[in-house]
């Protein structure tokens, strides 16, 4: 990594404990690592290796509980929650599994949502540019419950970059979805990088939907477990079966 | 943001009609009671009747405090007791006669005078008061020019046996009438009948005017030059009268009205005290349910704000959206409740009405002051209610909102403990309340702490509570144990209009029941008379009763006793109304157990008192010190203390000897008279004594008991009055919340469905849920009424020797199996309505 460039994201000594009266557990421990601008980043790990946490951390929706998150040239670990969501709205676009769209508002609404809650009087031609983008044009007026799980996961990537943020992040973006409309949402994403220069960081268990990054991090108990550039799907199969069987090894 | 929260509010429609409905009728319950105490405060804005021809009326004080010597003292802040007046000193007509543009000032004395009419028989007195008995005072000729009149036949009185009988009347010039004076029955010979629009009454002689009102001046009507301007002459009278007699009012226009006798006066009082606590009441409750069903549907939306939250929504906007809808809905809602009101008010008043509880012809008007404090307290509330939820909703992180979507946080913040047990302590100091003369008034004040600090503290509660209501190890039952765990705030907002519903209509009517039942205990205590002498009719007995019956043989004491109130400037200078009664003070022992505490009650005669030992504590008076007090015509009396008595229930805080009362009250007249018997004694001579005074001799514990069944009788209707229209609306909010609760966790119950759970097995889990909400609303409830017995029963200790606890099962029956039967019915409804689809 040794661009000029600054990093879109960049984590120090990141950290987050969860405790619950004595029980803690450590979900980070100790992660460092930079996320150069216009990459297309997959997360991968097994399930409890802290995956979604360094997402939550870096997009600023969870506070770590040690180490430092930059975001350009801004950090954001120390931010009030006021400010700290101010800036997300700004800076940053999320994709979540469940595509938590709200579900009263119609699908143009939930695109315009993000402007207006930034005060903003969105054009009904930029929000109907950004849906239409994601291949929903016809779909202006509709609500979340009459529209399928790829479309709906569509107008929350819509939602996401409606106000044109430095970093994606998509959290199992296509985890709810069947495997012929999770490739349309990859496909979408992965043209976002080639086409805007959009740099995303994407958490999945997929190693097909890990292929379409451009390079792959691994996790495993809160730390960094090796990276893959490059990924194709069978490399990362490997890399995964190998970190699960030393994961069941370690419980054992 | 608008569009955004109308689009919400369009898709969450049972929580926002939920809400709309919680509040409108809230909103509508306060106005109600608010336009109906209005309505009361402001008394009728009428003319004068009597005294239309009379510009300016100077009159007596209608309350205590301002004396000649004190001018600045305490304001007259407290009304007179009712049926007393105050009189204008004799001196003060000579002065306004010599005042520029006065032509003739005419002296009003109103005396005591009850006749029966109609049928022409002259027996024994009856009938007065009612509006179809013959006037009840008597007043001389001359303010006869006061008010407009015609003669219809024979003339003015000339001798002092005549009178002046006014239409419509049976009889005619000639005729011979009984009336019931202060001195008895007193026989008068029709000299003539006039028609008058001035109301029933009796014009005799002034001589005969002047004796019957024990020479005491009703008021002094001024006559004036035609065209004489009344507000210039009133301020020349006020300022003629202002060094000497400060205390008397000047009266011009419709206020002059005041001047006039008003029979209702006293139900009047009556009814602005019961109004002001149905009013009070409803503004609690409307309160309570308003609060917590906005906090309830904020809570529900919990899911909702973290996505908006995830959008990128700061909390500071979630905040906003959520306080705009409960502003917008608050404002509809309250709107709607206002509009509603003015149909409910004369309903109300009407019923008021009918029952006896208001004055005959008493009407709600629309004000507009009730209706915008009604509407203001419902927005404020429900602002206040979704905005503290709406903090809690906020504050929580995005990611963790979401993952912890379903289950509520736990724990409750310091500033809910502090409320609610601040509500629970506020019962301490309102003990010693509970004892006076407006206990009940009080009690109702202990119960709404009681259930206010228990529906605060509902949300700690129910999970201990809750765990113990789910027994048992089938499927249902752990999800319903797991439901109160995880979700006790659901549980806390349904189960609260139950507790507010068993726990008021307990807590009042067990309450409520205690004291009385503890008053008239006591007062059996306190009354050793085995007989007394009560009036025969309507019309009141005589002074001369008392002698009368006390000259029969073996009647060794004849104590003539009159309620009345008197005031006390206390230690701070606020006059506050006490108990009086006047009593023929030496003999009252022997007819009355009067617990003396220190001196004695044989000096009770001439410019002395008795005195409770709360009044003499609160006014640090011993025996052989001045009591100052201002008795029921409002003037200001130095009473020596003779004697201190304890405390009791039934007992007033004041014993005045019966000579004050010829002085200092309207009618002075006993309600009876008690008599202590030798053995032997025998009560047909006392009858044959006092029937021809129009009394009769009665047994003591029988009279209580009449009165005891009329007093229950009103109370009763009272606590209809208060609570009726309240507990309406709470039961309304039982199913309102219900069905809120219900159809917020459609899609939970969906899942629990997919998850392989029969209809009837999920119906089986609502059903269980609203049992336990039921129930754990009665055991609130309960909680509630024997906490507010606990309270009655400490408060009322070292005033009775017993008080006998009254628990209406009954009542608390009908509203636990009320509150059951609607949270399950409006529970269960709407999940077998959903599940159908299915």
């Amino acid at each position: 990594m040794t661009t000029s460039e600054e990093p879109a994201v960049r984590l120090r000594g990141l950290h987050r404990t969860y405790g619950h009266r004595g029980t803690t557990v450590r979900a980070l421990n100790g992660v460092s690592v930079d996320f150069p601008a216009g990459s297309f980043t997959a997360v991968m790990g097994p399930s409890g290796s802290g995956k979604s946490t360094l997402l939550h951390c870096a997009a600023g929706l969870d506070r770590p509980t040690g180490g430092e998150v930059h975001l350009g040239g801004t950090r954001l670990d120390d931010l009030s929650e006021t400010r700290l969501t101010l800036l997300r709205r700004q800076r940053i676009g999320f994709v979540f599994q469940q595509f938590n769209l709200l579900p009263a508002l119609t699908a143009e609404l939930n695109v315009a949502l993000p402007l207006m809650l930034g005060g903003r009087r969105p054009k009904r031609a930029e929000i109907r540019v950004a849906l239409a983008d994601v291949g929903l044009a016809d779909r202006l007026g509709h609500r979340p419950a009459e529209l399928s799980g790829g479309q709906q996961q569509r107008v929350a990537i819509a939602r996401a970059l409606v106000t044109r943020p430095e970093v994606l992040f998509a959290d199992e973006p296509t985890g709810a979805l069947d495997s012929a409309t999770g490739r349309e949402v990859l496909t979408l994403l992965r043209g976002m990088v080639e086409e805007r220069r959009q740099t995303v960081l994407m958490v999945t268990h997929d190693p097909v939907a890990a292929a379409y990054a451009d390079r792959v991090l691994f996790l495993r108990d809160g730390r960094l477990a090796g990276e893959l550039v490059g990924p194709t799907p069978q490399a990362v199969a490997e890399r995964m079966t190998g970190l699960e069987a030393e994961a069941s090894g370690a419980v054992r | 943001m608008i569009a955004v929260a109308l689009r919400t509010l369009a898709a969450r429609r049972t929580s926002f009609v939920g809400s709309f409905v919680a509040l409108a009728l809230g909103v509508a319950l306060f106005a109600t009671a608010g336009l109906t105490l209005a309505a009361v405060l402001d008394g009728p804005a009428e003319p004068p009747r009597w005294y239309p021809h009379s510009p300016v009326v100077v009159a007596g004080p209608d309350g205590a405090g301002v004396t000649a010597e004190d001018p600045d003292g305490p304001p007259a802040n407290s009304g007179l007791p009712p049926g007393e007046r105050g009189f204008v000193p004799a001196d003060a007509a000579a002065t306004l006669r010599t005042l520029p543009g006065v032509t003739d000032v005419v002296v009003d004395y109103a005396g005591y005078a009850a006749f029966a009419d109609g049928s022409g028989k002259v027996d024994a007195p009856v009938a007065a008061g009612g509006g179809a008995a013959g006037g009840t005072e008597a007043h001389p000729w001359a303010a006869s020019l006061l008010h407009p009149y015609r003669m219809v036949a024979g003339g003015p009185p000339v001798a002092d046996d005549q009178v002046v009988l006014t239409a419509p009347t049976g009889r005619r010039p000639g005729d011979p009438v009984v009336v019931a004076t202060v001195d008895g029955p007193r026989r008068f010979t029709v000299s003539g009948i006039v028609e008058t629009t001035a109301g029933p009454a009796l014009y005799v002689t002034e001589a005969t005017a002047v004796r019957l009102a024990r020479g005491r001046v009703a008021a002094v009507a001024l006559l004036a030059v035609p065209d004489t301007d009344a507000e210039a002459l009133t301020g020349r009278v006020a300022t003629a009268l202002a060094d000497r007699h400060p205390q008397l009012r000047v009266l011009t226009g419709d206020d002059r009205r005041s001047a006039e006798p008003d029979p209702d006066a006293g139900l009047l009082v009556a009814t602005a005290s019961l109004v002001g606590s149905t009013a009070g009441l409803a503004g609690f409750v409307c309160v309570v349910v308003v609060a917590g069903t906005f906090a309830f549907t904020v809570a529900q939306r919990r899911r909702e704000f973290a996505l908006l939250r995830t959008a990128g929504a700061t909390p500071r906007q979630v905040r906003r959206l959520v306080l705009g809808e409960a502003a917008l809905v608050g404002a509809l809602a309250g709107a709607a409740g206002c509009g509603l009101s003015p149909v409910l008010a004369p309903l109300f008043a009407r019923w008021l009405t009918d029952n006896g509880l208001a004055p005959a012809g008493f009407t709600a008007r629309t004000a507009w002051w009730p209706l915008v404090v009604a509407f203001g307290l419902g927005l404020l509330v429900a602002v206040a209610g979704a905005g503290t939820a709406a903090r809690r909703a906020a504050r929580v992180r995005p990611v963790e909102a979401l993952h912890a979507a379903t289950v509520e946080p736990g724990g409750s913040g310091v500033v809910r403990w502090v409320c609610g047990l601040g509500c629970l302590g506020g019962v301490v100091p309102m003990l010693p309340f509970l004892s006076t003369p407006e206990g009940a008034a009080y009690l109702l004040v202990v119960v709404m702490l009681l259930v206010g600090g228990c529906a605060l503290l509902l949300p700690v509660l129910v999970r201990p509570v809750g765990r113990l209501l789910t027994p048992g190890r089938g499927p249902i039952a752990v999800l319903a144990r797991a439901g109160v765990r995880t979700e006790s705030r659901r549980y806390a907002s349904t189960i609260a209009p139950v507790l507010v519903t068993v726990g008021l209509a307990g807590g009042a009517l067990a309450g409520t029941g205690t004291i009385s039942a503890a008053g008239a205990a006591s007062l059996r205590d306190q009354l050793t008379a085995p007989l007394l002498v009560v009036p025969a009719g309507a019309a009141r007995l005589p002074e001369t009763a008392g002698p009368a019956a006390g000259g029969v043989p073996g009647v060794t004491a004849a104590v003539r006793a009159k309620a009345t109130g008197v005031f006390d400037a206390g230690r701070n200078g606020t006059l506050r109304q006490r108990t009086a009664w006047y009593v023929d003070g030496p003999a009252a022992g022997r007819a009355l157990r009067l617990p003396v505490v220190d001196g004695s009650l044989d000096g009770l005669a001439g410019e002395t008192v008795a005195v409770s030992a709360r009044l003499a504590g609160s006014s640090g008076w011993t025996v052989g010190d001045r009591a100052e007090l201002w008795l029921g015509d409002g003037t200001r009396a130095s009473l020596r203390v003779v004697a201190v008595l304890d405390d009791r229930l039934g007992l007033p805080d004041a014993l005045l000897p019966w000579s004050l009362a010829t002085a200092h009250t309207s009618v002075p007249l006993p309600d009876s008279v008690y008599l202590g018997l030798a053995p032997g004694a025998d009560p047909a001579a006392v009858e044959a004594a006092v029937a021809p005074l129009g009394g009769t001799v009665t047994d003591t514990a029988d009279h209580l008991a009449v009165l005891d069944e009329e007093f229950d009788r009103l109370s009763r209707l009272s606590l209809l009055a208060i609570l009726g229209m309240a507990l309406v609306y709470t039961a309304i909010s039982i199913a309102n919340t219900a069905l809120m609760a219900t159809t917020g966790r459609v899609r939970e119950l969906r899942t629990l469905r997919l998850a392989g759970a029969t209809r009837r097995q999920i119906l089986g889990l609502v059903g269980r849920e609203a049992v336990t909400v039921g129930v754990a609303g009665a055991v609130f409830g309960a909680l509630v009424t024997g906490a507010s017995l606990l309270a009655v029963r400490v408060a009322l200790a070292g005033y009775a020797d017993t008080v006998p606890i009254q628990v209406p099962w009954s009542v608390l029956l009908v509203a636990v199996a009320s509150g059951s039967v609607l949270t399950c019915a409006a529970s269960v409804a709407p999940a077998a309505v959903a599940l159908r689809h299915r």
